[in-house]
C-alpha cells in the first residue's frame, strides 16, 4: 500500500525527532511537539502505527531500526547513520537532473553557475556511484566523509543567519578542555576540509569568532536584538583566509612559503587560494606567494608537509608557527 | 504575552572540580540544567559517572524538593556512563520540575549530608540576567 502524504509528513517528522537526538530527547512526547509545530494535531495511537510502519522493508515502508530504549524512554535508530531523507535517485531523477545539468552549462557563464554546475556534478556522481549487489566495486567514487557531530544544528543555523536571529549554545574547547555558554549573533555557515563552522558575533568576547559545529552543544534561538554584520568582513571571512581560525590580523597580508620540487609541482597543481603565485627556480624548488589573512590552518598545513615546506615571511608568522610547535 | 509563558535561559559557569553547570532553562513545563564534565589527571581505568535518582533542587523561593523527572546523555544509578581516556568529556542534562520564577538562589543536591556527589550550592537565578527564548 502506497504511504499517503501526511503519513509520509509524519514520517519524516519522527525521523528528524530521531536524528536530532542530541538537540532534543526523541521520545513520543517529541514527537507529537513538532507534528502540533507543523500544524498536524496526531495521537500516540497513530504515532505508534507509523513506526510500526516506517519499519516494514521497503516499499510498504523504510525498513527503518527503529528501537525503543526503555532505560532512556526514548526512540533511537540502532545504525545511527540511517535516515529516510537520505532517498535515493531514480532513473528519471537522474535523467531529470541530467537535463537540468545541460541547462545550466548552456545558460550559466558565471562564477555561480560553475560552482552549480560542480554541486549538480556530485549529486549525479554519487546517484551512479551506488554498486548494484551483483558488482563488487563502484566505477567512480567521490569522497564521502561520515556525518560529523553538529550537523544535525545546520537547518537551525542557516535560519539563524538567514533570518537574523542570535542564539545561545554551549561550546566544549578541545584544547582548554572546557565548557563555555556563548551567545552568537550568526553570519555565515561555512565548511573547510569536511569540517563545518559557524561565523558570527560572540558577544562574550566582543568580537568575529568561529565555533566548529562539532564542539557546539543544544543551540537555542534568543529573543534577543541581533547585531547585523559587517559585509566586508563577512567576505574578508570567507575569500581571505585558508581556514577559518585567524592568528589576530584582520586585513590579507602577504605570506611567502618555500617549497621542494615535489611540493612545489603537488601546490602548482592544487592551488591553496586564488591569490597564490609560484615562482620556481631552475632548480624546481620554489616561492609560493599569498595574500590572505594567516591562519592556525595555514599553519597546520605547512606542517604537514614536514622538511619539504616552510614559512620565509613574515617574520612573526614564522615567530608563531615556532612558539605553537614547542606548545603543541 | 504573560511572563510565565516565555522560556527563561541562564548562562552559568559554576564548577565542582570538574564538573560545570554551564546552562539553565526555566519553562512552564520544566527546569532544565546542562552540564559538562571533563575528566582529568584523576582517571583511572574503568572510570565511570553517573547521577543518583534522589537527586533534586532546592530553592530559596520554595520550601520544596524539585525531585530530578529526566536526565539527557548519563546512565542513573546503578547503571554507569564509562569513560575510557583522561580527555574524555560529557555533555549531558538534568530535568526537575519548573522552578518558581522569581529571583531566587538554588542548590543541586545529589547526596544529602555527604562531600562526594554533584553537589552544587547557592547558584543565583536572577530573572534580569535571563536570556528569553525566541518563541
Amino acid at each position: 500500500m502506497p504511504i499517503g502524504k501526511n503519513a509520509m509528513l509524519r514520517c519524516l517528522i519522527i525521523d528528524q525527532v530521531i536524528s536530532e537526538r542530541h538537540y532534543y530527547k526523541p521520545n513520543m512526547k517529541r514527537i507529537i511537539e513538532v507534528c502540533k509545530e507543523q500544524g498536524i494535531d496526531v495521537s500516540h495511537e497513530t504515532i505508534q502505527k507509523d513506526i510500526k510502519m516506517m519499519k516494514k522493508a521497503r516499499p510498504n515502508g523504510f525498513g527503518a531500526p527503529i528501537k525503543f530504549d526503555f532505560q532512556q524512554q526514548e526512540y533511537l535508530y540502532t545504525d545511527p547513520n540511517f535516515t529516510i531523507n537520505g532517498v535515493k535517485l531514480t532513473r528519471e531523477d537522474a535523467s531529470v537532473l541530467e537535463e537540468s545539468l545541460v541547462l545550466i552549462k548552456c545558460m550559466l557563464r558565471t562564477e555561480l553557475g560553475d560552482k552549480l554546475r560542480h554541486a549538480m556534478e556530485k549529486v549525479l556522481s554519487t546517484s551512479i556511484e551506488e554498486v548494484d549487489f551483483n558488482e563488487r566495486y563502484p566505477i567512480l567514487k567521490t569522497m564521502e566523509p561520515p556525518r560529523s557531530r553538529g550537523y544535525e544544528f545546520m537547518d537551525l543555523l542557516l535560519e539563524c543567519c538567514k533570518v537574523g536571529i542570535p542564539i545561545s549554545f554551549v561550546h566544549y574547547s578541545y584544547k582548554n578542555e572546557v565548557f563555555k555558554p556563548v551567545v552568537l549573533h550568526p553570519y555565515v555557515v561555512r565548511e573547510f576540509e569536511n569540517r563545518w563552522y559557524v561565523f558570527g558575533y560572540s558577544a562574550k568576547h566582543d568580537a568575529l569568532r568561529s565555533f566548529g559545529l562539532d564542539r557546539i552543544y543544544e543551540p537555542i534561538k534568543l529573543d534577543l536584538h541581533y547585531k547585523k554584520g559587517n559585509t566586508k568582513q563577512i567576505l574578508s571571512f570567507l575569500n581571505d583566509m585558508y581556514g577559518v581560525f585567524s592568528l589576530g590580523v584582520e586585513e590579507p597580508i602577504e605570506v611567502v612559503l618555500n617549497a621542494d620540487p615535489l611540493t612545489t609541482k603537488f601546490f602548482t597543481a592544487y592551488p591553496i587560494h586564488e591569490s597564490q603565485v609560484v615562482s620556481k627556480s631552475p632548480s624546481g624548488y620554489s616561492e609560493i606567494s599569498l595574500t590572505l589573512i594567516p591562519t592556525m590552518e595555514l599553519i597546520h598545513l605547512v606542517w604537514s608537509y614536514g622538511p619539504s615546506m616552510h614559512i620565509s615571511s613574515p617574520e612573526w608568522l614564522k615567530e608563531k608557527q615556532h612558539a605553537l610547535k614547542y606548545y603543541r | 504575552m504573560r511572563n510565565i509563558e516565555k522560556t527563561h535561559i541562564w548562562h552559568l559557569d559554576v564548577r565542582r572540580k570538574t564538573l560545570q553547570l554551564v546552562r539553565i532553562t526555566r519553562n512552564e513545563y520544566t527546569t532544565r540544567l546542562d552540564f559538562g564534565y571533563q575528566m582529568d589527571q584523576m582517571y583511572d581505568y574503568d572510570w565511570w559517572i553517573n547521577i543518583d535518582p534522589n537527586t533534586h533542587l532546592v530553592t530559596s523561593a520554595s520550601t520544596k524538593k524539585f525531585r530530578m523527572l529526566d536526565q539527557l546523555n548519563i546512565a542513573v544509578a546503578p547503571n554507569k556512563t564509562m569513560y575510557s581516556a583522561r580527555t574524555d568529556w560529557q555533555f549531558f542534562s538534568l530535568f526537575f520540575a519548573p522552578l518558581p520564577l522569581e529571583d531566587q538562589k538554588i542548590s543541586l543536591i545529589e547526596f544529602e549530608n555527604k562531600r562526594a556527589g554533584f553537589n552544587m550550592y547557592d547558584i543565583e537565578l536572577k530573572l534580569s540576567d535571563a536570556f528569553i527564548m525566541k518563541g
